[in-house]
């Protein structure tokens, strides 16, 4: 890895983290949400900062580039927030179709 | 000042009966029964008997049972609202101290723990709470982890503002950081008395770790309101 690429790899994950942090102080997410995005950031951080422990890793695995290490654990990471968010959405239906029916019972009976 | 005692209750149709007497008995104000789209026939009771009550026709979770009890009770006129749980663990003994603990405050927390009491998993979960409270606002809390709390008139209009103010440890770092006014009294609690709670072991760790990582990581970090 050349130093330029470092270079931009630490300025990227700590501008992602800044980015996070302005959204949070202006709370524009539920918490629990802010708490996986500014985990998640400060982790991209250390690991741009302390490349070692990616490569540690891999080396323990047998995996033989670090970037591919890497790219397991993001895509593992996403995949599980998907598989989240597909749960939340689905409850968010099902609740949507409950409140709209509801609402068009309770017009029915105070017009 | 005119109050409100608002009782959260999800399928708590087996304790409601006992929690609805002691009020009645013990109390002279008004109560309110919020049931959170509950599927054991709680609303069905609420309506036979007569109580209170708002139904919530989705289960929104505490959060958002909490908030429509709140809402209601700024509309209809009350200065301070007292939350009182439906499973029967808060006796209803200690309202009159907890609203009297808001001529200081403007949130009052019954603890457990301000006597010592006995020690636990569940307290040595609140104390953890506590420190990161201590950490990041400098106020020290027994029992952070207690819904029975009473609400003063700036905490009621602070806490309807709406977006992420659940009754929890996380909301109260924020709220003391933008210079609310907390306060501990002695209660005793008792277990619940039927039906299971939510907080399994697992769903324990989950809500320690969620709430710590809130309060040092989102509420230290987030702007300040004005009360």
């Amino acid at each position: 890895m050349t130093v330029l690429l470092r270079v931009l790899l630490a300025a990227g994950a700590l501008l992602t983290c800044l980015w996070v942090a302005a959204r949070v102080y202006k709370a524009q997410a539920r918490v629990r949400d802010m708490v996986f995005w500014l985990a998640t950031a400060l982790l991209l951080v250390l690991l741009s900062l302390f490349p070692q422990v990616a490569i540690w890793f891999s080396g323990l695995l047998g995996i033989e580039s670090p970037a591919n290490f890497v790219f397991l654990c993001v895509i593992f990471l996403l995949l599980t927030r998907v598989f989240d968010l597909t749960l939340r959405l689905s409850r968010a239906e099902r609740q949507l179709e409950v409140l709209a029916g509801e609402m068009a019972i309770h017009e029915k009976k105070h017009p | 000042m005119k109050t409100l005692v608002i009782v959260p209750a999800h399928n708590e149709a087996e304790n409601l009966p006992f929690v609805t007497e002691e009020l009645r008995r013990l109390w002279p104000g008004d109560f309110l029964i919020v049931d959170d789209g509950s599927t054991d026939g709680t609303a069905a009771l609420c309506r036979k008997m007569g109580w209170p009550a708002l139904f919530l026709p989705v289960n929104l979770g505490l959060e958002g049972a909490f908030y429509t009890g709140l809402v209601y009770a700024v509309r209809q006129g009350y200065e301070a609202v007292a939350q009182l749980d439906g499973d029967g663990q808060h006796p209803a003994e200690y309202l009159g101290s907890l609203f009297a603990g808001l001529a200081e405050a403007d949130v009052a927390i019954g603890s457990r723990y301000t006597a010592g009491g006995a020690r636990s998993l569940r307290h040595f979960g609140g104390s953890l709470l506590g420190l990161g409270l201590r950490l990041t606002t400098g106020c020290r809390l027994t029992d952070p982890t207690s819904g029975f709390r009473a609400y003063g008139p700036r905490a009621l209009d602070w806490y309807t503002r709406g977006g992420d103010r659940a009754p929890e440890p996380d909301t109260l770092a924020w709220f003391l950081r933008c210079g609310g006014r907390v306060a501990e009294l002695p209660v005793t609690m008792r277990p619940r008395r039927a039906g299971r709670s939510y907080l399994s072991p697992l769903n324990s760790i989950r809500y320690m770790v969620n709430m710590l990582a809130s309060i040092l990581l989102i509420q230290f970090f987030r702007k300040k309101e004005t009360l």
